[in-house]
């Protein structure tokens, strides 16, 4: 979908052909429902498996199956399908129809009750659970609190009025970074802070892994949150330049890169530390259920020594007594 | 998955009938149908459209989940030409905020 | 000769099973990227029908119909080639592909026809483009644009399965193929029969737009 909509621009350019050009009575807005009609259901598709990531973690360090997981797979499968409905909010002031710009804008509205859905059950699952504050787990709750903030705001522009005022400001910016890094990174640093001593057979060591999370969530915040007022105030984006009054919330936002940047780099330290000197990982680091566990770490080519023998739910802690929780 | 074999007579009758739709299609585009040119011409390729797809690439002795991928894949195609269209098409429907 | 049962999987059957959804997921992506294209040419057609008309109508139907034919006579041979393959019959196979591989030629050697003549009728998009009869060189240039888009980007994917029943003949040729195994030429004349039913639908969009109407 997008490959067929760059060749036609491709071939505007090259071939001096135009598919999108006015003068001949294209529509730059045909360009534009190609491109969104791709690149929007992207954009869910990237946060997806974060959310998976989060139901993993989530579990593991309440030691309580997730609550509802049928609806939390079926709304998976519902923000996917619905994902590919809602492409034309990026398109509120383009020229498109109102009735379109209608129909979309209530579509995304939609589109975000899934998601909810997802966040309701993670918390729920939380109650009455054993926490533990792992690392992975303060990722998962750092993906909780951001992603929500981010969701949120993703109503605010998905309403045509509030847009008409905000598109194309950092307000959308702010949005998508919550989403994309608040959101999805989150999800992926936990992840990989999760399942690193099963991939590489090491743990890392537990305190840089706290500390760097804690830089990360703050540096985050500083850089983006700063954004939302700006974009509020009226300020574009891609814009190289803006006016005085602006300064000090650019600059906050600065700040807040550094401290990011700072917080991106000590877990690539460390992780290459760890895998000379870290402390070498049993099989079941978190008493997590689930078969990856159950075989050695990292895992033999063939995965499995003897055959697994499934005796319980794939989320059933009730029975499970795990190893204690070894942080290096 | 046991392997159906078709017999030649039914590729070759599947054969004729594409050909022939094929007749008729161009021979029916000089006829004036007004709005309607469209819809036949376009009825008449989805059903060569079937025809191939069910016997030449044998959709109709997959599995489900091929039969499945399949039809997904045309509904999103639908999803893009109607959810576009409604663009284009209500262009004048309602005005423009503030005017 | 390969025996061919990979190890993830429990039987042949399982195996070509999956062989064939992955080449049907391939193709519904091939479906929206040539849907793109379709979609602009429905946005364009709906708001330009009358150029879109007179443009159509310079195209030869009798060309366009009976490459028609070519396509779909050798989705025929393609099915047949497969169900010799099932049967274990290397000659008929053998046949059956060359004579695809013959038709698609033809096919595409048409089309080279159609395209030169275009090129010397000025009809080619760009600065040298002028069309009769339309008030909006503008519109006509638009169909014209979408005319060798699609035709251009269906006669790519021709020319890869040319390629691939070139190597598809070879290794039958050899041998490679038995009843046991043939799952390549099966889901090569998956490719094949899709890229037919894209032109199934090209032909009437592009070629037979309005012919009723009086030149």
């Amino acid at each position: 979908m997008l490959a067929v909509t760059l060749v036609l621009v491709l071939c505007e350019r090259v071939f001096h052909i135009g598919i999108f050009d006015p003068a001949l009575g294209g529509d730059p807005i045909l360009f534009q429902h190609l491109f969104w009609f791709y690149s929007h259901p992207a954009v869910y598709i990237m946060i997806l498996p974060a959310m998976g990531v989060v139901s993993e973690l989530i579990s593991t360090f309440s030691r309580k199956a997730i609550f509802g997981y049928r609806i939390v797979a079926f709304s998976s499968v519902a923000i996917a399908v619905l994902g590919f409905l809602v492409w034309g909010h990026h398109m509120f002031v383009s020229g498109q129809s109102l009735f379109a710009g209608m129909a979309f804008s209530f579509l995304s509205y939609f589109v975000a009750i899934p998601s909810a859905i997802k966040v309701f059950n993670w918390t729920a699952t939380l109650y009455k659970g054993s926490i533990s504050y792992a690392t992975p787990m303060l990722y998962a709750f750092g993906f909780i609190g951001l992603f929500t903030i981010g969701g949120l705001t993703g109503l605010f522009v998905a309403a045509l009025g509030i847009d008409v005022h905000v598109t194309d400001t950092y307000f959308v910016v702010a949005h998508f970074h919550y989403i994309m890094v608040g959101g999805a990174i989150m999800g992926y640093l936990g992840g990989l802070h999760y399942w690193w001593p099963k991939m590489t057979g090491r743990l890392y060591p537990e305190a840089w892994a706290k500390l760097s999370a804690l830089v990360i969530f703050l540096g985050f915040n500083l850089t983006f949150f700063p954004q939302f007022i700006l974009g509020y105030l009226g300020m574009p984006r891609r814009y190289h330049t803006y006016p005085d009054e602006f300064q000090v919330l650019h600059v906050l936002s600065t700040a807040g890169a550094s401290v990011l940047a700072v917080g991106y780099a000590i877990p690539m330290i460390y992780f290459a530390w760890s895998l000379r000197y870290g402390k070498v990982a049993g099989a079941n680091p978190w008493g997590a259920t689930g078969l990856e566990w159950k075989t050695a770490s990292p895992p033999p080519v063939h995965n499995f020594d003897r055959i697994p023998v499934v005796t319980h739910d794939a989320y059933d802690y009730s029975t499970v007594v795990g190893e204690a929780v070894e942080v290096g | 998955m046991t392997e159906h074999i078709d017999s030649i007579r039914t590729y070759a009758l599947v054969l004729l009938a594409l050909l022939a739709l094929t007749a008729v299609t161009t021979l029916v585009a000089f006829v004036d149908l007004g709005e309607f040119s469209v819809v036949v011409a376009l009825a008449i390729a989805v059903c060569k459209m079937l025809l191939v797809a069910l016997f030449f690439m044998h959709v109709r002795h997959s599995t489900k989940l091929t039969k499945l991928v399949v039809l997904g894949g045309l509904l999103w195609l639908a999803i893009l030409l109607m959810l576009t269209l409604t663009d284009f098409t209500t262009r004048g429907w309602i005005g423009v905020p503030g005017r | 000769m390969a025996s061919a049962l990979q190890e993830q999987f429990d039987t042949e059957a399982q195996q070509k099973d999956a062989s064939t959804l992955g080449m049907w997921i391939f193709l519904i992506t091939e479906v929206m990227f040539f849907g793109g294209m379709f979609t602009a040419y429905t946005v364009y057609r709906r708001a330009y029908s009358d150029a879109f008309a007179v443009a159509s109508s310079s195209l030869n139907v009798t060309i366009g119909a009976i490459n028609t034919a070519v396509l779909l006579v050798s989705s025929f041979t393609m099915v047949m080639a497969v169900r010799a393959a099932q049967l274990g019959q290397r000659r008929t196979l053998v046949l059956f592909l060359v004579l695809t591989l013959i038709l698609g030629g033809v096919f595409l050697g048409v089309k080279a026809y159609e395209w030169n003549e275009k090129f010397e009728q000025h009809h080619v998009p760009g600065p040298s483009f002028h069309l009769d009869g339309v008030p909006q060189q503008g519109h006509a240039q638009l169909f014209f644009s979408l005319y060798f888009a699609m035709t251009g980007l269906h006669a790519l994917h021709m020319v890869v399965g040319v390629g691939i029943l070139s190597w598809l003949i070879w290794m039958a040729y050899k041998g490679r193929f038995t009843a046991e195994y043939n799952t390549p030429v099966d889901i090569a004349g998956l490719y094949w029969h899709f890229v037919d039913i894209i032109w199934i639908f090209l032909f009437p969009l592009l070629y037979l737009i309005d012919r009723h109407l009086p030149k």
